[in-house]
């Protein structure tokens, strides 16, 4: 009988307990907590390493000094495994159990279309720190979620103005898409600036996980094509090109929208001299931010940045700059991010009334002498391509 | 006529390679009715060898292929004795199931080893050349004759040597099979492991012309049943001439058409297939 009552009364206190803690007021040492979910391991792991980093390295720089408002920041990470479907279940977690104010983006376009429909519902502002997708937001209208890194409707505007540039001679312009959202909003988008400029353009779309590209690279020789620039992703292009080098076919100028990263020299060897590509951003970049940034980087996890490192640090800057300017207010910190224009490492995050991101542009960049440098002036690009070796 | 021709090579080039994932599926099948959804993660796994071999070695990816042949006959074999073989007798359902576990694991495996991002090497043949204004570069033509090796190699083993007349006696009936003396199980285990060779070498030639990821094998999988169904379940050379015919049908309807039309069309003539001759172009008469 006596120790049941104890048992009561313990049980008594204790929730009464929880109920204290649960209540207390939120005091200066509190940290203001953020989630985000990343693909720590599984397909997406290689790069979105680089993506923890960012964040690792902006949280460091904020908290050493003095947090924002005086709060420090803690930042909450899950491994999403590179699925889309964990990463929806983990926001979940991030939200409804750990209670964080706002969401730093997961990996990969998809990835952040997941999670966005669980921040939406729940109503929590998420910046898509590596998403490129611009349909994303086209399909669908989303409050909550922004994005934070430049638009892939823009995938092919480096390449079109290079040809403004120096390719006065160039008549018929080949764009080679997927058949998917983000390379068809390009494709479109490059199709009426083409003409704009006086171009015959022609698409030539695929499927996607198509193996053979044979037949696009005949249809493209027909189409006489001068210039031909690839919007799809990564191994597509790769597989694209070598079909072009194995077919003889030498355009005078050819862009493929991943050129830049490392992989290209390996699969391409030679013949990757010439050739564009786009860059969100590049540890050789020499404004005052970038470089800055890419030191601190460099002296913490002694390598070198990726543009997913650069990107998770600007998401990294504009929360920063929402919850100094609103306080952990979901509400103040989502008109915030929405509507604010200021400078990042990326360059000048602004967004459109969609919440697609307007001000990140990418670079031109050019395979040279065995390695993709930036052009920030066509003029000085590498033309005509040399031919395949 | 020279973009007929071209277009005839160019899809003789790519349904060779299909012919060549179509082989490994329908030789496991009419030997041992086993639908082995696991043939992705073989083909994956000759990639994988070769991307390695070139990479660290340094030697011509044309050594991918004896080695890769190897490496997946061993592996082949271990699998057959260690999950196949234990599955004999049991409802079709569970063997499918337990070789769409096997890839499960097997694709799992690749991603932890390699990670997600693809792999790729530029050694090799260099260059093409011409013929009668048709251009062709040597590594389609060194994958065109390694799968008419491959391919002929094969094609012998089952319909002439001592060994194919075990394969047939097995695929026609297990049990009369073995009452004739037939030796069934060395039989499933060869049959197995000659499948995940060809799995393997093909991956290798994918990898010569392509890019690696854990899952190239899957991307081929799905065209590879189309072409056995098409073919007749079980028929070798069934699969062979579907696959010769997918791989024209897609290079002519990609240029004429679109790609997203190939495809299209490459699973309407399945529809086509499964409604006009349900047991495939050869099956009926050349069922091994």
């Amino acid at each position: 009988m006596i120790s049941r009552t104890v048992t009561r009364l313990a049980a008594v206190a204790l929730i009464l307990a929880f109920a204290v803690i649960g209540s207390r007021p939120v005091t200066a040492a509190d940290p203001i907590k953020i989630g985000a979910a990343l693909s720590l391991t599984g397909r997406f792991s290689d790069s979105a390493k680089y993506v923890q980093e960012g964040y690792q390295l902006w949280l460091q720089e904020v908290n050493a000094h003095g947090g924002i408002n005086g709060r420090p920041v803690q930042l909450i990470t899950y491994d999403d495994e590179s699925n889309p479907d964990t990463a929806a279940v983990l926001t979940e977690r991030l939200i409804s159990r750990d209670g964080v104010v706002a969401i730093l983006g997961p990996y990969s376009s998809p990835i952040t279309d997941a999670a966005a429909t669980v921040a939406e519902r729940a109503g929590v502002p998420m910046l898509g720190t590596i998403a490129s997708d611009s349909s994303i937001w086209e399909r669908r209208k989303l409050h909550w979620t922004v994005q934070a890194f430049p638009s892939s409707t823009y995938d092919h505007e480096g390449f079109l103005k290079v040809i403004a540039s120096k390719g006065k001679a160039i008549k018929h312009l080949a764009i080679v898409y997927e058949e998917s959202p983000f390379s068809i909003g390009a494709k479109n988008w490059a199709m009426e600036e083409a003409k704009k400029m006086g171009l015959s353009a022609e698409a030539f779309g695929y499927a996607p996980g198509s193996q053979d590209f044979s037949s696009i690279v005949e249809r493209i020789i027909s189409s006489k094509a001068d210039a031909v620039s690839m919007g799809g992703y990564y191994q597509p292009s790769i597989a694209l090109t070598r079909k072009m080098i194995e077919r003889g076919y030498n355009p005078v100028a050819y862009h493929f929208i991943q050129a830049a990263d490392g992989v290209t020299k390996t699969a391409l060897a030679g013949d990757a001299s010439g050739i564009f590509g786009r860059s969100a951003w590049e540890s050789t970049f020499t404004d005052s931010a970038s470089k800055t940034f890419t030191a601190a980087y460099k002296a913490k996890f002694n390598r070198l940045p990726s543009y997913h490192s650069a990107a998770a640090y600007a998401a990294g800057q504009v929360l920063e700059a929402a919850i100094k300017a609103k306080g952990p207010d979901k509400n103040g910190i989502r008109d915030f991010i929405a509507t604010t224009t200021m400078p990042t490492v990326l360059g000048t995050y602004k967004l459109n009334s969609k919440l697609q991101q307007e001000g990140y542009r990418y670079t031109l960049t050019q395979w040279v002498s065995g390695e993709s440098k930036v052009i920030r002036d066509p003029a000085q690009a590498l033309w005509p391509k040399p031919a395949w070796k | 006529m020279t973009l007929i021709l071209q277009l005839a090579i160019n899809g003789l080039v790519f349904g060779s390679l299909l012919g060549l994932v179509a082989l490994g599926l329908a030789l496991v099948f009419g030997v041992m009715r086993l639908v082995n959804f696991a043939h992705g993660e073989f083909i994956t796994l000759g990639a994988y060898a070769t991307y390695l071999l070139v990479t660290t070695t340094g030697v011509s990816p044309l050594w991918g292929i004896p080695i890769a042949a190897l490496l997946g006959a061993t592996i082949g074999l271990a699998v057959q004795m260690l999950v196949i073989s234990r599955l004999a007798g049991r409802p079709e359902l569970e063997a499918l199931m337990a070789t769409y576990a096997l890839s499960i694991v097997g694709l799992g495996l690749f991603a932890l080893a390699f990670g997600g991002d693809f792999r790729t090497y530029s050694a090799g043949p260099a260059g093409n050349v011409t013929l009668a204004g048709v251009v062709v570069g040597w590594r389609s033509i060194t994958v065109l004759v390694a799968c008419v090796i491959v391919g002929a190699a094969t094609l012998a083993l089952v319909s002439r040597a001592r060994t194919g007349l075990g394969f047939r006696a097995v695929a026609q009936n297990r049990e009369a099979a073995a009452a004739c003396g037939v030796n069934v199980v060395a039989s499933e285990r060869l049959a197995f492991s000659v499948s995940v060779a060809l799995a393997a070498i093909c991956g290798a030639l994918i990898s010569f012309i392509g890019t690696t990821t854990p899952n190239v094998g899957h991307e081929w999988l799905l065209d590879g049943f189309v072409v056995v169904i098409v073919g007749g379940l079980g028929s070798i050379s069934g699969a062979l001439v579907a696959a010769l015919a997918i791989g024209l049908l897609h290079s002519f309807a990609s240029y004429f058409l679109d790609d997203s039309w190939a495809q299209i069309m490459t699973y309407v003539l399945l529809y086509v297939a499964l409604l006009v001759r349900p047991h495939g172009l050869l099956g009926a008469r050349s069922a091994t």
